[in-house]
């Protein structure tokens, strides 16, 4: 497990394009290492590894697949009626750079 | 005693014998919801709800939810009604489409005086994080003691009178903890058999919309109501509910690991004399032990499962296409002030914590260990589940806690008796609480879980314990 | 030293199915902005994927056409970012089961060789928003959010430009010929990204991978990697090292120039998606996409030869699916397939050129072409049937008999010597019924005149015919 620091947990908010403070930061690092703690113990459950990680609570595979036809769409104001930044009937955000 | 307290069933025939009307009912539901002092509501729909129930002048004899007046968590999508889910990150945010059980309610012309708060995003269980303060406990008028959440408004709703029923959701024990709480029945179904388009998701795995009310008579009527196929949610089940007509000699299964982690005391008390009395109706009470260190993990799996699904969930609430915008510099800067902002602290770092688990390096021995300790604990809630038809358990360790004592920060030790209600989360397995005493005056219960899509059994179930506690149709307030 | 180039190829395909990926808007080219998007699109609180049947039946026949070993059980990930073109903050994609692994495509690589080029996964995924850069702002376009998309990822053993482009190419035809995609890099419906490494030859490592966007043809491939090749050879041979970086291939320059480094793999997150249960295809339901799949490139240009066409003209043919599309459709009666072609490859790309339009614009429909090549099997000359042709084209609708009235044309009638010509070779076709003739049998030169006259579609006086058989036959 990847070291539980002030830095990576500052990353791992940045990933999420958030920022915390440091009084949250401290907050975080003892969570995380008391999951760690936790998760270690619970890798030494016999038999943990011969299970298959789980997705859905239990086996629900599905056949259908949705037929290829189109609805009728949102209008423009529907599309874009929410949002606080329109130009030119689309959204607008700082220029994007690379 | 108003109409509005009745079981749905009573409340139908004094419709249908236009004995009141559902304007009568929504005016009264909406008279209740502005006297509430608990902090309840984002949103009373008071123009709407008038303007639907005025509308509504021929009863449909055959529709029990006709005219019922009924509230809503508020992360739930509905059409021309402001959505939040207590969050800043949504503020202003009006959906254009109904969530599916909007609409079918909608349909059933139900009507619904208003959104209920939740804990931010449906992620806590105190009822304080949601972005207007505390929700409190109406049976403690002094405000010092939560209602639990994440569904803490729809819980109080229903716990004080205003409504004869609302809908919530339950990721973690978000329906079943509070309604423990404030003494009422509160339904997580099984996964998948209540539709969840239109409702934000937290974690899909382990999400649930269900429903608060105060007698078991109406549990089936509800359900019928809100369960069924939708093409909307390819994880929405078309498999039929079968009622159930047999006998009521169930057999219960109490988990006694679990039980160990229970304090002696009126609680204890109170859910052995409900065995007895269970005994004495015929039913077999079975004695199993779980496993504790499964039962230890069950709380650490959760954090990281919830969080990690979370964490991707809400990366759409950016500020860009609905909510609060934030001007920056660039793209990155605009999108991380409208997170930054719009986020309170809890969901923060939970946010942060389902990063780690997802990052490359902590991945495998984080999120991939969590969902293999699930599947374990699945895998043995369904060994267990086959030696009876239900796992019946206290709901919480006390009574609602007092705000002062909430942290919303990881327990070092969790206790099993306050997180076994996850393993129906876990395992998508249909759990109910019931109503089953008082302490101090604060309401307590106990939950019920039965197998997968039996539906029809756990009713009959939570009928008879109903029956056995006298506490049907119980909410504060009702004798003024 | 002696260097060698690995290069790798990632391929996205937009399918051209009628809605999208994982909601039920409509996928239509053009359209103004933000009129072809649903709630999904937008990813709105609460809103829920849905999986497109057609997009799934394009992406089996791929995976067949590639050769690859397809996994019945479809199951979809989240691949998490932020980015203002990528709504939900995450794309829905395949990265843990992708539909399709281990196949191939040979490809021709000049000078008659053809190489076989390992194709590692081929997978579903959804398109992400149009970002249009203004001064100081960008505006996002949803139409194209959540389009279908194929990704199909190369073994890094392409090691030229040339191999490079010989296999876009083949991929493109292939998704061509099957109504796949347009294929159109110039429109965004197909896109390459390269990765070109160069190693000392012999060597089993890979140097540092340098990728390469920005490629609007199949040629700016081919002269993207040549260029790279160059660069970092000549970086190499200074003692220079190559930086991991992301560069971009500048038309006009022919250069590709650094857009930014490329320090260590982006962590994505990769969650399963928990919204899609996991899709079981049964065996039927693959056979019948497969089956039913339009008939390839290859097959196509079987059947052209077997036809009897010329190698120069089935591959004409074949430069454009669409073209080949209606040349089927047209070739109703093999006995006019060579006029048929040399009105369609002559006059009708002429034209088309000339309007700057694509076949599936042309205003004649496939059945009026073919009865203008049919008008020259009835003896009507190559200008008659440019005039009926030009008629057509301002007279849409109206039948070719019509037209053939309506300007009065006859086909031109043999002259003597083409008489003469006809009736000799009639008389050398029937043997026995000259042998009759000269034994007095008069009904024979009544059956000879007759069968000239056939011979020569009635395009002769039957007078004229009947003088000249008369003479040849005296001349014994």
């Amino acid at each position: 497990m990847k070291g539980i620091t002030l830095e990576s947990v500052n990353e791992a908010a940045n990933r999420l394009l958030f920022d915390m403070d440091e009084k949250e930061c401290q907050a975080l690092l003892g969570e995380l290492l008391l999951l760690r703690a936790q998760m270690e113990k619970a890798g030494d459950i016999e038999g943990l590894d011969s299970h298959e990680p789980m997705v859905y609570p239990f086996p629900c595979e599905i056949s259908s697949l949705r037929d290829d036809v189109p609805e009728t769409p949102l209008s423009v104001e529907g599309v874009i009626g929410h949002s606080c930044s329109i130009k030119d009937n689309q959204i607008k955000v700082p220029k994007v750079v690379g | 005693m108003s109409y509005l307290d009745l079981p749905l069933s009573q409340i139908h025939i004094s419709l249908v014998q236009k004995k009141v009307t559902p304007l009568d009912l929504t005016q009264e539901a909406l008279t209740r919801a502005k006297a509430s002092q608990d902090n309840a509501f984002e949103y009373i729909a008071e123009n709407e709800a008038l303007a639907f129930a005025s509308a509504l002048l021929e009863p449909e004899e055959d529709n029990l939810l006709w005219g019922i007046p009924y509230a809503a968590k508020d992360n739930l999508s509905t059409k021309g009604i402001p959505t939040t889910a207590s969050s800043n990150s949504l503020n202003g945010y009006v959906p254009s489409f109904d969530a599916t059980v909007i609409a079918r309610l909608k349909e059933k012309k139900a009507v619904l005086i208003g959104k209920t708060t939740l804990d931010e995003l449906a992620m806590g269980g105190s009822g304080t994080t949601g972005h207007k303060g505390a929700t409190f406990n109406p049976y403690d008028q002094s405000h010092q003691r939560m209602i639990g959440g994440s569904s803490c408004g729809s819980a109080a709703v229903v716990a004080s009178g205003i409504v004869p029923f609302a809908l919530g959701s339950d990721t973690g024990d978000s329906i079943r903890k509070p309604a423990g709480y404030s003494g009422i029945i509160g339904v997580k179904p099984t996964w998948g058999r209540i539709s969840r388009f239109g409702l934000f998701p937290f974690a899909p795995s382990m999400d649930h919309v269900g429903y608060f009310t105060r007698h078991a008579e109406d549990l089936p009527i509800l359900f019928e109501a809100l369960a069924g196929p939708d093409p909307k949610d390819l994880t929405c089940s078309s498999l039929p509910v079968q009622n159930f007509d047999g006998d009521k000699t169930f057999r219960i299964i109490v988990l006694d690991d679990v039980m160990a982690s229970l304090p002696s005391g009126v609680i204890r008390d109170a859910f052995e004399g409900s065995l007895e009395k269970l005994e004495v109706r015929g039913c077999e009470i079975v004695h199993l032990e779980f496993g504790l260190d499964l039962l230890k993990a069950i709380y650490p799996t959760y954090i990281i499962l919830s969080s990690a699904e979370a964490s991707s969930n809400d990366a759409n609430i950016d500020g860009l296409k609905f909510g609060p915008y934030h001007a920056g510099e660039s793209y990155q800067e605009a999108m991380a002030k409208a997170r930054s902002n719009g986020f309170s602290e809890l969901i923060r770092r939970r946010f942060a914590i389902g990063s780690f688990a997802l990052s490359e390096e902590n991945r495998e021995t984080m999120f991939v260990r969590a969902q293999r300790i699930r599947s374990m604990i699945v895998e043995r809630v369904n060994e267990v589940l086959q030696k009876g038809d239900f796992i019946y358990l206290p709901t919480a360790s006390s009574i609602a806690p007092l705000f002062s004592d909430a942290l919303e920060r990881l327990p070092k030790d969790p206790l099993p008796v306050n997180h076994h209600l996850i393993l129906g989360n876990f395992a998508g397995l249909p759990s109910i609480n019931m109503p089953l005493g008082y302490e101090r005056g604060m309401p307590f219960g106990a939950t019920l879980m039965g197998h997968a899509f039996q539906e029809g059994p756990l009713f009959a179930a939570c009928s008879l314990l109903e029956d056995i506690t006298g506490l049907g149709g119980a909410y504060f307030g009702e004798k003024d | 030293m002696e260097l060698e180039a690995v290069i790798g190829l990632e391929i996205h395909v937009q399918t051209k199915t009628r809605s999208k990926m994982f909601s039920s808007a409509p996928n239509a080219f053009g359209g103004l902005p933000n009129t072809q998007v649903g709630l999904f699109d937008v990813a709105f609180p609460g809103t829920m994927p849905s999986v497109n049947k057609e997009a799934v039946v394009h992406a089996l026949r791929l995976a067949n056409a590639l050769h690859m070993q397809i996994d019945p059980l479809v199951r979809f990930d989240r691949k998490n970012y932020f980015y203002p073109d990528l709504p939900k903050g995450f794309q829905i994609t395949q990265q843990f089961h992708p539909l399709g692994k281990d196949g191939y495509l040979d490809v021709e690589t000049g000078d008659n060789n053809t190489r076989r080029i390992l194709i590692q996964r081929l997978h579903m995924e959804e398109d992400t928003c149009k970002q249009t850069h203004f001064s100081d702002y960008t505006l996002l376009d949803y139409n194209r959010a959540g389009i279908p998309l194929l990704e199909v990822v190369t073994e890094p053993m392409i090691s030229s430009g040339q191999e490079a482009m010989a296999f876009v190419e083949a991929l493109r035809r292939a998704v061509t010929f099957m109504g796949i995609s347009d294929g159109k890099m110039e429109e965004g419906s197909l896109r390459c990204d390269v990765n070109v490494s160069l190693r000392e030859k012999g060597e089993a490592c890979f140097g540092p991978k340098v990728e390469i966007k920005n490629l609007n043809s199949i040629r700016s491939v081919g002269l993207a990697i040549d260029f790279e090749i160059k660069r970092q050879t000549e970086l190499l041979e200074n003692g220079k090292p190559i930086t991991q970086e992301t560069r971009r291939y500048d038309e006009r320059s022919g250069e590709t120039v650094w857009m930014r480094d490329k320090e260590n793999e982006v962590d994505y997150h990769y969650l399963p998606e928990p919204n899609i249960p996991p899709i079981r295809l049964s065996e039927a339901f693959i056979r019948q996409a497969i089956d039913s799949c339009p008939e390839s490139y290859e097959g196509k240009k079987r059947r052209y030869l077997d036809m009897g066409i010329s190698r120069l003209d089935a591959e004409a043919l074949l430069s454009d699916a669409a073209l080949s599309s209606y040349f089927d459709k047209a070739n109703q009666d093999p006995s006019c397939v060579l006029h048929l072609i040399h009105l369609l490859l002559g006059e009708v790309l002429a034209y088309l050129n000339a309007q700057e339009v694509g076949i599936s614009s042309f205003s004649l429909s496939p059945d009026t072409l073919f009865q203008l090549a049919k008008k020259r099997n009835e003896g009507f000359t190559h200008q008659q049937v440019v005039d009926l042709f030009d008629y057509c084209l301002d007279h849409s609708g109206e039948p070719v008999d019509h037209a053939v009235q309506i300007l009065g044309l006859v086909p031109p009638s043999l002259d003597v010597d083409s008489a003469r010509l006809i009736a000799s070779q009639t008389i050398s076709d029937n043997p026995q019924s000259v042998l009759d003739y000269r034994q007095g049998k008069d009904r024979a030169f009544g059956f000879l005149v007759g069968q000239a006259l056939k011979r020569a579609k009635g395009r002769v006086d039957p007078s004229v015919l009947a003088k000249v058989m008369a003479e040849l036959l005296k001349k014994g």
